[in-house]
């Protein structure tokens, strides 16, 4: 009975392994939308001639943007303030792309900016709400993305008040993603829930127990946010 | 004779800014009708000016470029403009389709450029087999139901189909059974056996749908009868005898 139950624990386990395996191989696939990319680049050669200091801010936006992704996909671990500069480049490049359609907000619990965070779980759901929340909406619209602390668990927050969820597209590659590593990461004790934005749009809520992933990490001494 | 006319048409004021100059720098007696930021209003564009050529993006939110031809069917010349289509560009150049690639070549603007001066005059060459192809490929008929909402408490949950294991029928609710967690649906069983993708789930039962990859293992009981054990859980499922053929090579 108890080696029955031993077993399947370490069978359990290495599954989890293999999923989280499989998981973070797709997300180094799925790393840059080369549409993002190059879109981003023709608006950067545009603004040259016409807003020099809007070209320079939105290359260094991108500049960030990239040297987080690629620095994200060697590093195990990251923090939540790390994964927030990645969001607030994509953002603000996508607010100069959406010519005034898109605006934004983050918020961080000031405790909460060195607590260790696996790379690249917010940055997905924010994408996905630009891309198919208020991008295909003219009057555009807001993603508010926050971190916050309840009870024992680490809660991330990305909302958006766009057009919501098509009941008939399969969720994407990026969501799933993010509940197959929520999943692997928390050993279950984690969840990646959406739900019906009020008036319109979609909320996704992260929810991880904190102090669970890897050791809190070293507050760096001169860091800002 | 009239000067040309042309519509430029992407979601991204910038980039209809800068093909707006660089197109006028190289061709003059070209006057640009109007820009678009989105399907729909390209084609009232269309249909006021009748411009002679439209340089159309292909990847717009809601009415994608493709689908902007689609309607154009053939009545002015289009050139595609794209910053990133991995199927579109073979097809293009197998079906000799004019595109440009953002950021936009100087060099590639001005071949292009030649090539519709030498021939707007002739009718636009017809585009619709190559555009119905990719319009289908990139955006697939999406028939069947991928989210459930269901009601919990005041909050509306987005419920992934893939993420059910099972769908019980309870009068005439439905419960869906999500690992630990079991939701009410106010949809009835027969209906949301109609939505659901049939390759990824099974109606097993008068009362119950499964979904195939949720199933661990099937068992025989000593009566004859075929049970169903989820992966996650611990819940018998019975399979009534009329859908037993399912789990025949299981």
């Amino acid at each position: 009975m108890g080696r029955a139950r031993l077993r399947e624990e370490l069978l359990r386990r290495a599954e989890d392994a293999r999923h989280l395996a499989e998981a973070e191989l797709k997300l180094l696939q799925a790393q840059i939308e080369p549409h993002f990319l190059f879109n981003t680049l023709s608006n950067i050669l545009q603004l040259i001639h016409t807003d020099p200091p809007g070209a320079h801010r939105m290359l260094m936006n991108l500049t960030n943007y990239l040297r987080g992704s690629l620095r994200r996909t060697r590093a195990g671990a990251t923090t939540v303030v790390e994964e927030l500069d990645l969001v607030r480049a994509y953002l603000d490049i996508q607010a100069m792309r959406m010519g005034g359609r898109l605006s934004y907000r983050i918020a961080c619990a000031p405790d909460l900016r060195y607590t260790p965070l696996p790379p690249l779980l917010v940055q997905p759901l924010v994408e996905n709400a630009i891309r198919h929340g208020l991008e295909p909406l003219p009057a555009g619209g807001e993603v508010a993305v926050s971190v916050s602390r309840e009870g024992d668990a680490l809660v991330l927050e990305v909302i958006d008040n766009g057009l919501g969820i098509d009941p008939h597209r399969p969720p994407g590659v990026g969501l799933s993603n993010v509940r197959d590593r929520v999943e692997a990461i928390s050993q279950g004790r984690g969840s990646v829930v959406l739900r019906a934005n009020a008036p319109t749009g979609v909320c996704v809520r992260i929810s991880l127990p904190l102090g669970s992933g890897p050791r809190q990490a070293e507050r760096p001494a001169e860091a800002q946010v | 004779m009239s000067p040309p006319t042309a519509l430029l048409v992407d979601d991204e004021p910038q980039l209809t800014a800068s093909l707006r100059q660089a197109l006028v720098a190289r061709w003059h007696e070209l006057e640009v009708v109007g820009e678009a930021q989105d399907g729909a209003t390209a084609l009232e564009l269309c249909a006021r000016h009748h411009p002679d050529v439209v340089f159309l993006d292909v990847q717009m939110p809601g009415m994608s470029g493709l689908e902007v031809a689609r309607q154009l069917a053939g009545s002015c010349h289009v050139v595609f403009v794209t910053a990133y289509e991995q199927y579109a560009l073979q097809a293009f150049e197998h079906a000799a389709v004019d595109y440009l690639l953002k950021p936009v070549e100087e060099s590639r603007l001005a071949a292009t450029v030649e090539r519709l001066r030498a021939h707007l005059s002739a009718p636009p060459p017809d585009l619709s087999s190559v555009v119905e192809a990719l319009a289908r490929r990139l955006r697939p008929t999406a028939a069947h139901l991928e989210w459930l909402q269901v009601q919990d408490r005041q909050d509306v949950v987005l419920l992934p189909v893939e993420d059910v294991d099972l769908f019980q029928a309870a009068d005439k609710y439905t419960l869906a059974l999500s690992g630990a967690n079991e939701w009410v649906i106010r949809t009835p069983l027969k209906e949301l056996e109609a939505q659901l993708d049939p390759a990824r789930f099974w109606r097993v039962h008068r009362n119950a749908i499964v979904r195939v990859a949720a199933v661990a293992r099937v068992r025989r009981t000593l009566s004859g009868q075929l049970q169903i054990q989820l992966r996650r859980g611990d819940r018998i499922v019975p399979v009534s005898r009329a859908y037993s053929h399912l789990f025949k090579t299981m």
